[in-house]
Formats: C-alpha cells, sequence, structure tokens
C-alpha cells in the first residue's frame, strides 16, 4: 500500500524537507494531519521581482487562500475576499463532519513559520499574494484561542445534529414507518432541524463585532455542504515594494469550513 | 410556442456569463412546462432544478420535488410493475373471498397485508426519486482562471489519521466534481454526482443509495418480504378452501411468483444486516474484496476500519438509522446567485504542469 506522508518539518526553515513524498506505509508511521487544501507552486513572481519566474522545488510559496465562489464572479465582492478554507478532521469523528480547530500553519504536518506567527506575503500568483508557509491571511484576524473556541462550538454543534441516537431521530423512523414516510416530508415544516442551530451560531458570530470590525466573516456551512468552513476577510494592504503595481491591491479572505 | 420552448433550451446563454437573458419573457406555459419536467439546463427559474440538470444526469420532475437518472434504461418502471402485478391480482381475484370467509376472520391480515404493500410503494418512490445525499460541485476549487488547473497535490489521495492509531482515513480529491470528498462518499459516474456515503447505485430503482435514501431503501426490502410472505400465506389459506386447484388459478399463480419474487428483496436484505453489522456499505465491501462478484465471498469484520463501532447492534444502528441532514443540493431552493459555480460543468481538468 501506498501512502501520502507529509515529511516531519521540526526544522522549518528547510522547505524541501517539506516535501511529500510517497513511501511504503509501515505501521510505526503515522499518518499527521494537514491541511489538505494547500499546495506549494514554484512559479511565481516575488516581492522584488518584475516578473514570474520558475524558483525550483527549493524556493515554493505555499496557497492557503482561494477565490470567493461564494459570490458572483463579476461582482466587488469577489474581487475584494478571499476565501481561508478549514479542512475536515478525523480524530474525533469519522461519521460527523468535524472541522480543524488549528488556525491553517499550526498543524502537525504544515509548513510552519517560527519566525512570526503572521501571514507575510512572499510572492504573487495570478494577482494574489502568498507566504512560504502554511499559515495563511486568517492568522492576522484571529488569534489560536478565539479560533479553537469558534470550532469547537460548531463541531459540538453538528455532532449532536448528525448524533443518529437522540430521540428525535428514532421517533421520526417510527413515525416514517406509521405514515408511509410521509412524515419525512411533513417534519421540515413542523420542527427547526438541528442542523439549523449551526447556522444559527455562525451568524451570530458574523454579526459580533470583533468579526465586523475585522472585516471577516465564517461563509454559512450549509452553503459549502460542511464539506469545509470558509472564512471570508478583508483588507490587509500588501507590502509596496515592487517596482509595478501590484494586480490587487489588498487582500480580503473569507473562512470556509468545509 | 413550442419553437420558442426549442429555442430557449438551445440557445440559452453560456454558462460563464450566466444572467437571465431572454428568460424574462417566457409566457406562463414554458415556464409551468419546466416546472412539469425539467430535462436540460432553464434559466428561466431563480430555483436550482433548473441548472442542476447541466451537472447530473437528473431529470426533474414538479419544480424539482420528484427526479430520475436519464441516459439509462428505466428498469425502475419495469421492477414496479413487477411488484404491483401480484397485488392487483390479489385484490381481484382473492381479497373478496377471504374478507366475507365464514370460517376464519382474515379481515385484520388483509389490512397488514395492504399496509406492508403501501409502504413498499411508498419506500420505493422515496428511495428512487429522492436525493440519495448529493453535494455541489466546485467548491473546492483551486483557482478560477481559465485554464481551471488542478495542482499536483490534489491528484494524491491524503491521508489522515483518525481516533484508532491503527487506521486511516484517505480523502480524495474528486476531479469532476471538484471537490474534496468526505470519506465514505463516492461519485457515481451514471447521476454523475458525488454521493455521501455511497452505498451503490441501484439500477432497479435508477439512483444511487446513499446517506439520505439508505433508509427508504432498506424499508423497501423489508416491506417488500413481508408483503410476499402475506400474500402467500392469504393465497395458500384460500387454494386450502377451494376443493380443486382449476376453481382457484390465480392463487397458485401468486403463490409461485411470490414464491420466487420473494427472494431477491430478502437475499438483499440479509446481505445488508451483515454489511452494515460490519460497519460496510457496498462500495467499500466490493472494493476490499477486488471482485465485482460478491457472491462466493465472506463477509469479514475489519477491526481496525476507521468506522468500526466495537459493536455489530451499534454498527447496524449506526448506518441503517443514520440522520438524513439537510438535502444539500436542494433542487427547490432558490440560487445563491444567477449562475452560481457550485452547479456549472467546468471544462476537464488538467495539472499546473501541462499549462
Amino acid at each position: 500500500m501506498v501512502s501520502l506522508v507529509l515529511a516531519d518539518t521540526a526544522d522549518s526553515s528547510d522547505l524541501s524537507k517539506a516535501a511529500i513524498t510517497v513511501e511504503e506505509s509501515t505501521s510505526a508511521q503515522q499518518p499527521k494531519f494537514f491541511n489538505y487544501h494547500e499546495f506549494v507552486i514554484t512559479k511565481y513572481r516575488a516581492l522584488d521581482e518584475e516578473s514570474c519566474e520558475e524558483h525550483g522545488p527549493e524556493n515554493p510559496i505555499c496557497i492557503t487562500h482561494f477565490p470567493n465562489i461564494y459570490v458572483p464572479e463579476e461582482s466587488d465582492e469577489f474581487r475584494t475576499t478571499r476565501v481561508v478554507r478549514i479542512p475536515r478532521r478525523f480524530e474525533s469523528s469519522t461519521e460527523f463532519p468535524n472541522f480543524s480547530t488549528q488556525l491553517p500553519g499550526s498543524e502537525p504536518a504544515a509548513l510552519p513559520d517560527t519566525h512570526n506567527k503572521e501571514f507575510v506575503p512572499a510572492g504573487e500568483f495570478e494577482g494574489q499574494w502568498y507566504g512560504e508557509t502554511s499559515v495563511s491571511p486568517l492568522s492576522n484576524y484571529l488569534d489560536q484561542a478565539e479560533w479553537t473556541e469558534i470550532v469547537t462550538r460548531i463541531n459540538s454543534l453538528l455532532e449532536a445534529a448528525y448524533n443518529p441516537i437522540t430521540r428525535r431521530n428514532f421517533v421520526n423512523v417510527i413515525l416514517d414507518l406509521l405514515t408511509l414516510n410521509l412524515w419525512s416530508i411533513i417534519e421540515p415544516y413542523l420542527f427547526v432541524n438541528p442542523l439549523q442551530s449551526v447556522e444559527d451560531y455562525v451568524s451570530e458570530i458574523n454579526r459580533s463585532e470583533s468579526f465586523r470590525l475585522k472585516g471577516i466573516k465564517i461563509i454559512p456551512p450549509r452553503e459549502s455542504s460542511y464539506l469545509s468552513v470558509c472564512i471570508d476577510s478583508p483588507a490587509w494592504i500588501k507590502p509596496c515594494t515592487a517596482i509595478n503595481e501590484p494586480l490587487l491591491t489588498h487582500c480580503d479572505t473569507l473562512i470556509v469550513l468545509l | 410556442m413550442i419553437e420558442r420552448f426549442m429555442r430557449n433550451d438551445k440557445d440559452r446563454p453560456s454558462a460563464r456569463d450566466g444572467q437571465q437573458n431572454g428568460t424574462n419573457d417566457d409566457s406562463y406555459f414554458v415556464k409551468f412546462l419546466h416546472w412539469i419536467i425539467t430535462l436540460d439546463t432553464y434559466d428561466g427559474s431563480s430555483r436550482n432544478y433548473g441548472r442542476m440538470t447541466e451537472t447530473t444526469n437528473y431529470t426533474f420532475f414538479f419544480g424539482g420535488r420528484v427526479r430520475t437518472v436519464t441516459k439509462t434504461s428505466v428498469y425502475s418502471i419495469v421492477v414496479f410493475a413487477m411488484f404491483i402485478v401480484p397485488l392487483i391480482l390479489f385484490s381481484i381475484f382473492e381479497c373478496n373471498y377471504l374478507w366475507h370467509h365464514k370460517g376464519t376472520n382474515w379481515k385484520p391480515a388483509i389490512v397488514i397485508l395492504y399496509y406492508f404493500y403501501l409502504l413498499t410503494i411508498c419506500s420505493f418512490l422515496r428511495a428512487a426519486c429522492s436525493d440519495p445525499g448529493i453535494v455541489p460541485r466546485n467548491v473546492h476549487i483551486p483557482d478560477l482562471n481559465a485554464s481551471y488547473k488542478i495542482p499536483q497535490e490534489y491528484y494524491n489521495y491524503a491521508i489522515l489519521p483518525t481516533k484508532n492509531p491503527n487506521a486511516s482515513v484517505s480523502m480524495k480529491y474528486c476531479q469532476t466534481c471538484r471537490i474534496w470528498r468526505p470519506p465514505r462518499s463516492a461519485h457515481c459516474s451514471v447521476c454523475d454526482v458525488c454521493v455521501l456515503s455511497h452505498d451503490h447505485h441501484c439500477k432497479w430503482l435508477n439512483n444511487c443509495i446513499g446517506k439520505r435514501n439508505y433508509r427508504f431503501f432498506l424499508e423497501f426490502l423489508m416491506a417488500s418480504t413481508i408483503s410476499c410472505i402475506l400474500l402467500i400465506l392469504l393465497s395458500s389459506f384460500r387454494l386450502s378452501y377451494s376443493p380443486q386447484v382449476r376453481y382457484t388459478p390465480v392463487s397458485l399463480l401468486i403463490i409461485c411468483y411470490c414464491g420466487l419474487g420473494i427472494w431477491y428483496p430478502l437475499i438483499l436484505f440479509i446481505y445488508h444486516i451483515f454489511l452494515a453489522g460490519t460497519q460496510q456499505t457496498t462500495h467499500e465491501y466490493l472494493r476490499s474484496i477486488g471482485s465485482k462478484h460478491p457472491i462466493f465471498h465472506k463477509i469479514t469484520r475489519n477491526r481496525d476500519s476507521p468506522y468500526d463501532r466495537n459493536s455489530m447492534f451499534f454498527n447496524l444502528i449506526h448506518l441503517w438509522f443514520q440522520e438524513r441532514g439537510w438535502n444539500l443540493v436542494d433542487p427547490r431552493r432558490k440560487q445563491h446567485y444567477p449562475a452560481d459555480i457550485r452547479f456549472r460543468k467546468l471544462p476537464e481538468a488538467h495539472s499546473f504542469e501541462t499549462v
């Protein structure tokens, strides 16, 4: 069996160590969690360069934010916001959607940044700025504790909503059998789905003072079908060191739980 | 009228600039036709069903309430006809005699039979015509530029740790749907969608069996088995009351028909007890034995499976009665914005290297 392991990156300065390697899996070797959304590219425009150049596998940049597909491509919001995707994790459950409580960049197998915890742009690719590590722009808006608190709450609400061993679920099954499956058609009009609590919590977070001031928001997980959590966050001004004006002067981010 | 209806289907604005151009002048009749049956992408409605035909092989009826898969030989109609036949025969030839039989009171048995038959029909319709638990497309799109590239990393399996140190979960990026497929889900090539907790694509129901209709599928198997048993019993008594078989040929026919017909749902039902008891879906089981013919293989329990709950009973409960959750790609919901990318078919994927 071939498995994909992200090599240990204790020495963070050596990025080549973090290259994805395909090796024979042994039982001694445990897979480590990493953000499967991120990927590296080597052809980009560095801060002091004028055009896109090949930098080789030693100096990649890590793509940590993505286009905001939750708004039309022609809209202003699409141009000014970006999405940071928070992946699913399976350590606590393989059955219910569970999202990573760690900020991108601090996962066990991430490309870490020992020097600073913030997102530092290193290169431009197709009009967007990316850093050398797995740290996403989200780290500039939220600290680890805040993020853990939010996602832990979302995870517990999702677990409660998807747990089959509840009185609600068994009553629904029995009523479905007795009413020739008509109950499951009527039920949504009579009772609120427990998944609504996740949506309510997310909109409460998005309305909160701190999120509004920072200009970030969590995409309602229903929009991404619980595949990831997406965060939409605003304007960090790009470092204007390059001679020619970069394509985008700022990048907003959007958190997506997927 | 028909001409306009045709033109609207063919000359609809391309998906990229999918504004609602030229669709507002649709007459109510055309809108109604599309509401009754949605065969092709239709921009005249703000609801999802008008666009879902582009990315899936579904055809919707009644504004997205009922669906079936097209581009297949629709066996589900044959199956429906086949299990309706004995009920019709029983109703015409047997029911009246047994209901008014003076010796024994058969009325409760007949009521129970009709209840289970109705349950068979209803669960069949729900399993065949409802949402199996599909997930939207293009949610994890890495890049929106014209070439729609996919990075090399997305072609690998992402192997992630679970609670059980001996087990891991592997995630795959679906290159058609452009999403990181959650574990246990699979892409069905017949329906052209990714289905959560994908069990199998049932060609007899002409639908996938997944998270949201597995319950109805099992109900169908159970109810049809019980109806067959009841039909055989009642027809046998009817036969025993008759002095000679030639007076009641239909009873004999029903017994033979149901005696043959019971085996298919019964064996499948028993099969699913063992599969769910060992926390496997049909899809996972067939992959684990590496064969497309499961007949001569034993169902074994993999205790190191990340899904195993250490008890056959809880394994069964957790698969059979799993929460159905929301219809995540609801054809009846209003579109988030016109020509939502989640309902668009993107060009074939290719890696970053090939550009």
